[in-house]
C-alpha cells in the first residue's frame, strides 16, 4: 500500500443485522438503520430471488452473501466496503458454517478490516399478512379458543388482497390465534413465557427481582398488538403454578417501553456499541482471522467473556 | 443489443474461475488477465440524484444521508413525485381579490398527493417541504455519548492493569501523527491526558422506567375488522426505517435515494479497469478496459442437428477487435484431474502470498502495539495493512460432447473501421485450409468444428463443448513503461459453448 493512503482517517463503521426475514443495515452511531430490506437476493446463476438462508452448501452461501452484501453497499449505503470496520449482530442460533462463510466473505471478498460480533437474541418472523391483520389475543380468550367453547365470537374476518386481483379471507379466529405458537405449552415446556421464567430461575437469587422488573422486548414479533399484554398475563399465570411458585419469590413483572420501533432495537444496540471505542477492543482483525481461521463463538468458552452489551438494554 | 436479451451461449472463464459472457468482462492491460465484476474491487466515485441529476460531493451526500434534498418519492408506490400547482384567489384586507399559486406534491402513478396526509400547500415550488423530526434522535445522541465514555473508561481501566511506560512511545506513528490527532479525525472521543484524568463522571442519561401495567387491547379490536386500505404494507413501513408509519395517513414523502457512479479496480495491480466520468450527465468513460476491445470474440453462427453420439458441425465466427494482427489456435480443455491440480496450485500460491505478507507486516512498528494486547492505540489504517486474498474458484467446465479442433492456427487481420464499408477491399491473401475456414471478411473469420455429443445424453439434455483459445496479444503498456517495442505475448482463455439440446431420433 502506498504511504499516502496510510494517512487517511479511519472510515465510518457499519452495522449489519442479518435477520431471518429482514436485514437491517446502516452506520454505527446513527439513530436508525439506513435500510430494512428482505434478506433475499437474485441468484447470480438463475436470477431467481432466493433467501440467503436457503443455501445448499458453502459455495452457494458464499455467492449469495457476496451478491447480497454488494447490493447493500452499492444500492443502499452507497459507500465502499474496503478497509472498513463492520459490526455483525448475530443470532443466537446462527450455524457455525454461516458464521465462517460470512467472515470469509467480509474479509476476503470485501476486504473489511475488522469484524465485531454481537449476540442478538431477537427472533424474527415478519410477514406482511400476519403483521397487518393479526393480533395477540388476551389469555382468557385464548383459553376459550383452545377449549372450543361456544360463548366466544371471533373477531371479524378481513379481506386481504394478493397481487391486486385475488382476495383471501382471513377468518377471525386465525387472526386471533396465529401467534399462539409463542405461548403453546408443549411437552418440553418451551413456550416463550416458560423460557423467560426458566432464564430467571437460572440466575442468581439477588438478580431475579431486578430481572423480572426489567423485561424489555425486542424484535419485530413483539410489535404485534396485544403481545406485551398477553405475555404479562401468561407470566403472572405461570408464576402461580406450583413449579414456579416454589422456585421464584417474585410478585410482579415490569416491562420497559421502547422509544424506537422494536424491530430495530437490536440494530440500534449495535450502532451504539459501534460508535464507541469498544469495537476496536473486542474485534476480530485480519491478522487474528489469518492466525486461526475460525470466528469467535459465544458457546465456545474461550471467547465467552462478560460484555457490557447486557447493560445497554436497560438504558433504552 | 442482442447481448442484453440473449441467453449466454458463449462463455469465457475469468481468472477468478467464474464463467461469464465476454460483454461482462474486463481485461487488465497491466496483468494481462481477464477480470469480471466479481473479482475486481468496486469503489464509489460520485453520488448523484437520478431525478434532477445533481452531483453531490461525498461529504455533502453523507451529511444528507445519501438522499436528494429536492426530489421526493411517493411513500405509497415509490414512484417519483411531481410538483403540481393550483391557483387560489385570496381575499386581502381591503376586500380586493388576488390570485396566487400554491404547490403540492402528487404521484402520477397512484394518485397519492401530499394533501392526503395534511401537508399544507407551499407558496413556492422550489422551497423546502416541511420535514418530520425524529423525536428520539436527541435521546440516542446522548446514549451514544454515554457509551463512548463507558467504553473509554473500560479501556483506561484495562490499561491501568497493563500499564507500560512504552505506551507513550507507541503513540507516535511513522508519519509523526499523534494518536490523539488520529482519534479526533476518526470521530472517536479524545483520550484524557494523564493517567488520573477525571473519568468517574459519566454523562447523565435518563434510565427508562419499567412499568407493571400493560395496556390491554382496545375493545373494538374484537368487534371491528381493520381497514387494510388504511394500514401500510411492510415495504411502505420499511422505506422509512426511523418512523415506520403504521397508518397510510402518517406517510410522508420520502427523499429520493441517491445513485452512485462507481469505478472498478483490478485487485492484483490496483489499476482501474473501469472508470466513468464524474459528471452524472456524461455517459462516457475515462477508462474502460472491456474484454471485447482486447480479446478475440467468438460468436456461434450455425449449429448442425444435435443427436447423441452422432458427429455434427458447428460454425463459429472469430473477430479480432485490436489494432494489431493476431493469430489464434485451439487446444483441448484440461481433464478434470488436471483442472483440479491447476486450481490447487493457484490456491496454494494465494496462501503463500498471504503468509509472506503477514510476516512482512508483523515486523512494522505499527502492528507492534496490536500485539501488545488490549492497548490498541492507533486506528488500523495507520499501520501497514495485511491483505487477505480471495482464492480463485475451480472452473466448472462440465462439457457434454467431444470436439475435433482444427490443428492449424488462424491469422486474423487488425480491425479496420474503413474496410467495414468497402466491399472491394479484400486485399488479404491467406493460405487457409478450406476445410477449416468457411469464409473471411476483414478482421473476421468463420471457422468450422466437428463435434460429437456424448452417447449418454438423453433427449432435451444440453450439449456443451469447450476448448482453450490461444491468441496473440500486443502489449502496448510495455512500450509506455520504457520497453522500446510493444511486446507480443501468447495468452490463453478457456471457452465454453452452449449448443442447445439433443433431439431424439423419432
Ligand atoms: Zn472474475
Ligand atoms: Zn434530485
Ligand atoms: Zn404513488
Ligand atoms: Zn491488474
Amino acid at each position: 500500500m502506498p504511504l499516502y493512503e496510510a494517512s487517511y482517517a479511519e472510515k465510518h463503521a457499519v452495522v449489519l443485522d442479518l435477520g431471518i426475514r429482514y436485514t437491517k443495515f446502516g452506520f454505527a452511531g446513527e439513530d436508525s438503520p439506513r435500510c430494512i430490506i428482505p434478506t433475499e437476493i437474485a441468484d447470480p446463476e438463475t436470477r431467481q430471488v432466493r433467501s440467503i438462508y436457503s443455501y445448499k452448501d458453502e459455495t452457494d452461501l458464499y455467492s449469495l452473501l457476496v451478491e447480497f452484501i454488494h447490493m447493500l453497499h452499492f444500492k443502499h449505503l452507497l459507500v465502499s466496503p474496503k478497509d472498513r470496520r463492520v459490526l455483525i449482530l448475530e443470532s443466537l442460533l446462527c450455524p457455525t458454517v454461516f458464521r465462517d462463510v460470512l467472515a470469509k466473505v467480509l474479509f476476503r471478498h470485501f476486504e473489511y478490516t475488522k469484524i465485531e460480533l454481537l449476540l442478538n437474541l431477537g427472533q424474527y418472523f415478519a410477514q406482511d399478512l400476519i403483521i397487518r391483520t393479526c393480533f395477540v389475543t388476551p389469555l382468557e380468550r385464548a383459553n376459550k379458543f383452545a377449549d372450543k367453547s361456544e360463548d366466544i365470537t371471533a373477531a371479524p374476518a378481513v379481506q386481504y388482497r394478493v397481487d391486486g386481483s385475488k382476495t383471501i379471507t382471513i377468518p377471525g379466529h386465525i387472526r386471533e390465534t396465529c401467534h399462539e405458537v409463542f405461548f403453546e405449552r408443549d411437552s418440553d415446556q418451551l413456550s416463550l413465557p416458560n423460557m423467560i421464567l426458566d432464564a430467571i430461575v437460572k440466575c442468581n437469587v439477588d438478580m431475579r427481582k431486578q430481572l423480572a422488573e426489567n423485561i424489555f422486548l425486542i424484535g419485530g414479533s413483539s410489535m404485534t398488538p396485544g403481545f406485551k399484554y398477553r405475555l404479562s398475563q401468561e407470566l403472572n399465570h405461570l408464576l402461580k403454578t406450583p413449579y414456579y411458585s416454589n422456585r421464584l419469590k417474585i410478585n410482579k413483572f415490569k416491562f420497559h417501553t421502547s422509544r424506537v420501533k422494536e424491530n430495530y432495537v437490536g440494530w440500534l444496540g449495535g450502532s451504539l456499541i459501534g460508535a464507541s471505542d469498544l469495537l476496536s477492543v473486542r474485534s476480530l482483525t485480519r491478522e487474528g482471522y489469518l492466525n486461526n481461521t475460525t470466528v469467535p463463538d459465544w458457546c465456545n468458552l474461550i471467547y465467552n467473556t462478560k460484555s457490557i452489551s447486557d447493560s445497554f438494554k436497560w438504558t433504552l | 443489443m442482442a447481448y442484453l436479451t440473449q441467453p449466454n451461449y458463449v462463455k469465457y472463464a475469468c481468472s477468478c474461475g467464474l464463467l461469464k459472457p465476454i460483454t461482462k468482462m474486463y481485461f487488465c492491460r497491466h496483468c494481462l488477465k481477464l477480470r469480471c465484476g466479481y473479482c475486481v474491487c468496486h469503489e464509489v466515485d460520485s453520488h448523484y440524484c437520478s431525478n434532477c441529476l445533481e452531483n453531490l460531493p461525498s461529504a455533502e451526500a453523507r451529511l444528507k444521508k445519501y438522499r436528494c434534498a429536492n426530489c421526493y418519492d411517493c411513500p405509497h408506490c415509490f414512484h417519483t413525485l411531481s410538483i403540481r400547482a393550483t391557483s387560489v384567489t385570496r381575499n386581502s384586507e381591503d376586500g380586493s381579490k388576488t390570485a396566487s399559486k400554491l404547490y403540492y406534491l402528487a404521484c402520477f402513478f397512484c394518485r397519492w398527493t401530499s394533501r392526503d396526509v395534511g401537508i399544507p400547500d407551499q407558496a413556492s415550488a422550489t422551497g423546502r417541504w416541511p420535514e418530520r423530526e425524529n423525536e428520539n434522535s436527541e435521546t440516542i445522541a446522548s446514549l451514544i455519548e454515554y457509551f463512548k465514555v463507558l467504553a473509554l473508561k473500560e479501556r483506561i481501566d484495562k490499561e491501568k492493569i497493563f500499564h507500560t511506560p512504552r505506551r507513550n512511545f507507541s503513540h507516535f506513528s511513522k508519519l509523526g501523527m499523534t494518536a490523539a490527532l488520529v482519534r479526533k479525525r476518526s470521530g472517536l472521543p479524545s483520550l484524557p491526558l494523564g493517567r488520573d484524568a477525571d473519568l468517574t463522571s459519566l454523562p447523565t442519561i435518563v434510565p427508562s422506567v419499567a412499568s407493571e401495567t400493560v395496556e390491554p387491547l382496545p375493545a373494538e379490536m374484537f368487534t371491528t375488522a381493520p381497514d387494510l386500505t388504511k394500514v401500510t404494507t411492510l415495504s411502505q413501513r420499511f422505506s422509512q426505517p426511523d418512523i415506520q408509519p403504521e397508518l397510510t395517513s402518517e406517510m410522508w414523502p420520502i427523499h429520493k435515494h441517491l445513485f452512485i457512479k462507481r469505478s472498478q479496480r483490478c485487485r492484483e495491480c490496483e489499476h482501474n479497469v473501469y472508470k466513468p466520468e464524474y459528471n452524472p450527465i456524461s455517459i462516457r468513460f475515462k477508462i474502460q478496459l472491456a474484454a471485447f476491445y482486447h480479446i478475440p470474440e467468438i460468436t456461434l453462427l450455425s449449429i448442425g442437428e444435435l443427436k447423441a453420439g452422432v458427429p455434427s458441425e458447428i460454425v463459429v465466427r472469430l473477430c479480432n477487435p485490436t489494432q494489431h494482427l493476431t493469430s489464434v489456435d485451439f487446444r483441448p480443455l484440461p481433464s478434470a484431474m488436471e483442472e483440479d491440480l491447476l486450481w490447487e496450485r493457484q490456491v496454494q500460491l494465494c496462501e503463500e502470498r498471504e503468509r509472506k505478507d503477514s510476516q512482512r507486516t508483523s515486523l512494522t512498528p505499527g502492528s507492534l502495539n496490536t500485539s501488545l494486547g488490549s492497548s490498541l492505540t492507533l486506528p488500523a489504517s495507520l499501520t501497514r495493512q495485511l491483505t487477505l486474498y480471495e482464492p480463485p474458484r475451480r472452473v466448472r467446465l462440465d462439457v457434454s460432447s467431444s470436439v475435433q479442433l482444427p490443428s492449424c492456427g488462424i491469422v486474423l487481420p487488425p480491425r479496420d473501421d474503413a474496410a467495414e464499408y468497402d466491399d472491394s477491399a479484400e486485399k488479404h491473401n491467406f493460405q487457409d485450409d478450406p476445410e477449416v475456414v468457411v469464409w473471411r471478411k476483414s478482421n473476421k473469420a468463420a471457422v468450422k468444428f466437428s463435434i460429437t455429443p456424448d452417447k449418454t445424453l438423453a433427449s432435451n439434455e444440453e450439449v456443451k463443448c469447450g476448448f482453450v483459445l490461444g491468441y496473440g496479444y500486443v502489449n502496448t503498456m510495455a512500450a509506455l513503461e520504457g520497453h522500446k517495442e510493444p511486446q507480443r505475448v501468447e495468452l490463453q482463455v478457456k471457452v465454453l459453448l452452449s449448443l442447445g439440446t439433443v433431439v431424439s431420433d423419432e
